[in-house]
């Protein structure tokens, strides 16, 4: 059973988070913190900077409220800081060591939960295999659209891209994704 | 079968402790050491009827409030119904008596009436069953 509830009908305590409430960011970061984790993940490959930055990004929604515009827009924007705390991370290790080539070039594997029946294991992993397999901004632009359902728009504004071009990652990222559904399954 | 969202997240719901210890880690970050919330002011009988039986029916307490008020003002008005019974004329002594002596009657023809207690018969000769007899007998 999963624990994160579903979004769109959910409402959030945004408004009582903006006049500083510590229940109401407490309520919106365990909203949050999981699908949040698993995109920042997805882009700096590491459980520790990971968590870093999932802890970053809470402290600094709490100091930087006011620059959201409105409320229902919580989630991407908060996804929108993640995402550039990412980059900020990825261009300091990039100056240090040629990890981001690695990444890149060989992006690991996924274990599935040991607890997970065979075929579901089989499968979960083969969906992984294919999400990793894809480039990074289609794989970015396919997370967010899966894991929060974003729209073109919000994702366009947490990845700083064009509309367009989320469109065309999104679309060229699913049909890959089921070319190689249907490869691994024959 | 899973969603995509189902298995992206399952991948990483071991993580949910760390991430718990996150998250109260920014929290006192941001406002500071964590302290206890008023609870014991959240749990009080009173707090705990507010929440459970008015908050969720507000409209209809208001509705019955407004006609609780509606009530109480046709009653206090001046040409209301309390006082128009407290300035009817009164009855004429006369109907006032009969009215009292009839409810006396009547309270006492109600009124449960101590039972006669049957005294037991007394011991007496048997009597002759017929006249007839006797005088058939004694003629």
């Amino acid at each position: 059973m999963m624990v994160v509830a579903e979004r769109k009908t959910e409402e959030l305590p945004v408004a009582a988070a903006r006049a500083g409430r510590p229940d109401a960011w407490e309520v919106l970061f365990k909203r949050y913190q999981l699908p949040l984790y698993a995109y920042v993940f997805d882009l700096a490959r590491d459980e520790q900077a990971s968590l870093d930055i999932v802890q970053e990004t809470f402290v600094a929604a709490v100091h930087h409220v006011g620059g959201l515009q409105s409320d229902h827009k919580f989630g991407s924007w908060l996804f929108g800081i993640a995402h550039q705390r990412c980059i900020q991370r990825w261009r300091r290790r990039v100056r240090e060591t040629e990890w981001r080539d690695e990444v890149m070039a060989a992006p690991p594997a996924f274990d599935p939960a040991p607890d997970e029946l065979l075929i579901e294991r089989e499968r979960e992993a083969g969906f992984m295999r294919c999400l990793n397999a894809l480039p990074a901004p289609q794989r970015s632009a396919l997370m967010l659209h899966f894991v929060e359902d974003f729209s073109l728009e919000e994702i366009a504004r947490i990845t700083d891209t064009g509309i367009g071009t989320v469109k065309s990652r999104i679309h060229y990222g699913k049909k890959a994704l089921r070319e190689g559904l249907k490869e691994n399954m024959t | 079968m899973k969603t995509p969202r189902e298995i992206l997240l399952g991948q990483h719901k071991g993580r949910l402790p760390a991430l718990d210890a996150r998250r109260c880690a920014a929290l006192e970050k941001a406002f500071g050491p964590r302290r206890e919330l008023p609870t014991s002011a959240a749990s009080h009988p009173l707090m705990t009827a507010w929440r459970e039986l008015i908050h969720p029916y507000r409209q209809a307490w208001a509705g019955l409030a407004a006609v609780w008020v509606l009530l109480l003002a046709a009653s206090l008005w001046p040409g209301g119904t309390a006082t128009q019974t407290a300035a009817a004329p009164k009855p004429p002594p006369h109907e006032f008596m009969a009215f009292c002596q009839q409810e006396r009657m009547l309270a006492e023809l109600l009124e449960p009436r101590p039972l006669p207690i049957s005294k037991p018969a007394k011991a007496s000769p048997p009597q002759p069953h017929s006249e007839r007899r006797d005088e058939f007998i004694h003629g």
